[in-house]
């Protein structure tokens, strides 16, 4: 906790429930053989404490997506070690959830189905599965096939599947990548609030700048490739936050600099 | 709705048009003294077939060459699928089978006629054996094709969610490789089918094949004609059985 990252004007942390805090420490990633292989990220150090909401930024094919899945427990690092918790991260845990760059739902499931498949005992109380779809607006849906959903929709199911396993901690890829203007804004709100609820420690991939500052209590700046941390940035405004205010600016300004 | 039904029975009548000028043809060719006078027209074909059906002939021989494909499709599909989904998620057991299997792949059901009559004997179980071998490379390869080719999205999801490997089966294997495994069913089932006609034209007294190798040593051209057109028909429901269940099973894909 006492890493440069975490210092600063991080938000109010509820410090209720057990310990979620992500450590990543000197972690590399290399795909491939030693000698040919891609260097996707390098040396990698970051802290995310329990509670605070943390978007990685930078260009596209920097690592953002590797380092997620090595958190996840999808990827093992290279080198160095991801913790969760104080627990050295081994594969995936009902602790920890994600929403990939894709809904990746199963097509063969209708929507309440795909749902269910996200809780630890299958969904066997169907009042969880009809809450979770009101939560993102599709508990007209249940009975949907995803085919038959938008691409936003889908990534809203997604969204839901995965809270459904109750974690922790909650890692996004670009969840709201694929929606309209007016859609994303609303679901900014709907992350926010469930990020505060549900006390989520959450690290999401976003491409807007003004997303990050929005949403998050820490930005976190990856070069160009192989993936190196630039700068972790600290964001200290209160919630709700206005993207018309000065303070606001002033962000938009330092990432703007960092990134072009 | 409407035109959707006009454009099937226009679909239907356009298939139709092949199959009525070759029984056209072949009518002339019959009865205008073309040939060798010996084939019998589809005028003739009727009666024949009015008359083995109502000595309960040919039922019976149809009835015995249903039963020997079900018994040995059944067989085949409950080994092939289960095989070829232990070989493609475990990449030791396929080395271990794989070469032999593809070996054997290469070789005709029929060739084996002798050595199975050798073995077991002219009864029901070398028909057996050979709907087994005809059907069983089918369904394995495609069973095999059709694990092999999910997405491995979807495993990471199956990796997040702690699928049990009862749950990989039953949430994601069967219904992922559904496509690929009715596939092989049909083309499977459609393999043994002409393999069980071989078999019992080699080795039975009783069957479709029978039925025709017989009519054959006596000269009733119409007896062996209404044979072929059967096994022809009933292949041909197979096909469309398969298509069906395909439709119902794979409508979250919708059309
Ligand atoms: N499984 C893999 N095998 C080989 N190389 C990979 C693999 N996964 C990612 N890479 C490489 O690692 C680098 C980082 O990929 P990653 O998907 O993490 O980027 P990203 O920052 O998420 O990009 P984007 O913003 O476009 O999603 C890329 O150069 C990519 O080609
Ligand atoms: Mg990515």
């Amino acid at each position: 906790m006492k890493n440069a990252s975490s210092i600063g004007g991080v938000r109010e942390i509820s410090q209720h429930g057990p310990k979620a805090d992500i450590e990543v420490q000197n972690v590399s990633k290399r795909f491939g053989s030693d000698a040919d292989g891609l260097l996707a990220l390098s040396n990698i150090n970051l802290c995310v404490p329990t509670g605070a909401f943390a978007t990685i930024i930078g260009q596209s094919g920097c690592g953002k997506t590797t380092l997620l899945r090595m958190i996840a427990g999808l990827e093992p690092p290279t080198y160095g070690v991801v913790k969760v918790g104080g627990q050295v991260v081994q594969g995936t845990s009902w602790e920890r959830g994600m929403v990939f760059q894709e809904p990746r739902l199963f097509p063969w499931f209708t929507v309440a189905r795909n749902v269910r498949l996200g809780m630890p005992d299958r969904g066997h109380n169907q009042e969880a599965v009809t809450g979770l779809l009101r939560l993102v607006g599709l508990e007209d849906f249940g009975t949907a096939f995803p085919r038959e959903l938008s691409g936003g929709m889908a990534q809203r199911v997604a969204l839901a599947r995965a809270l459904a396993g109750s974690p922790r901690v909650l890692l996004l890829d670009e969840p709201l990548g694929a929606l309209d203007a007016v859609t994303r804004m609303r679901m900014q709100q709907e992350l926010l609030k469930i990020w505060q609820d549900r006390q989520l420690t959450i690290v999401a991939v976003t491409h807007d700048l003004d997303e990050a500052i929005l949403l998050s209590t820490q930005i976190v700046v990856l070069s160009e490739r192989p993936g190196r941390i630039k700068k972790v940035i600290p964001v200290d405004l209160p919630y709700p936050r206005n993207r018309l205010t000065g303070e606001f600016n002033v962000f938009r300004q330092e990432l703007m600099g960092m990134l072009l | 709705m409407g035109k959707g039904k006009a454009r099937g029975i226009w679909r239907f009548l356009r298939g139709s048009l092949l199959p009525l000028a070759l029984v056209a043809m072949w009518w002339l060719s019959a009865n205008r003294g073309f040939g060798t006078g010996i084939l019998p027209g589809p005028d003739d074909l009727a009666t024949t077939i009015n008359r083995l059906v109502s000595s309960g002939e040919l039922t019976g021989h149809v009835r015995i060459s249903l039963w020997r494909i079900a018994y040995g499709f059944g067989i085949a599909a409950g080994t092939a699928v289960p095989l070829g989904i232990m070989v493609a998620s475990l990449p030791g057991f396929g080395q271990l089978l794989l070469p032999a299997l593809e070996f054997l792949r290469q070789i005709p059901p029929v060739a084996w006629i002798p050595v199975f009559i050798l073995t077991l004997g002219i009864g029901e179980a070398t028909k057996l054996a050979v709907i087994v071998y005809a059907a069983f490379f089918p369904i394995f390869m495609n069973t095999i094709l059709g694990v092999d080719q999910i997405d491995s999205h979807y495993w990471e999801v199956a990796q997040l969610l702690q699928f049990s490997r009862w749950e990989s089966l039953r949430e994601l294997i069967l219904p992922a490789a559904t496509p690929s495994l009715i596939t092989g069913l049909r083309l499977g089932m459609s393999n043994s089918w002409r393999a069980l006609v071989a078999a019992e034209m080699l080795a039975a007294f009783s069957g479709l094949g029978y039925m025709i190798m017989s009519a054959r040593s006596l000269v009733r051209m119409d007896e062996v004609f209404v044979g072929i057109a059967v096994i022809g028909l009933l292949g041909s429901l197979f096909d469309w059985g398969w298509r069906a269940i395909e439709k119902r099973l794979l409508y979250w894909r919708g059309t």
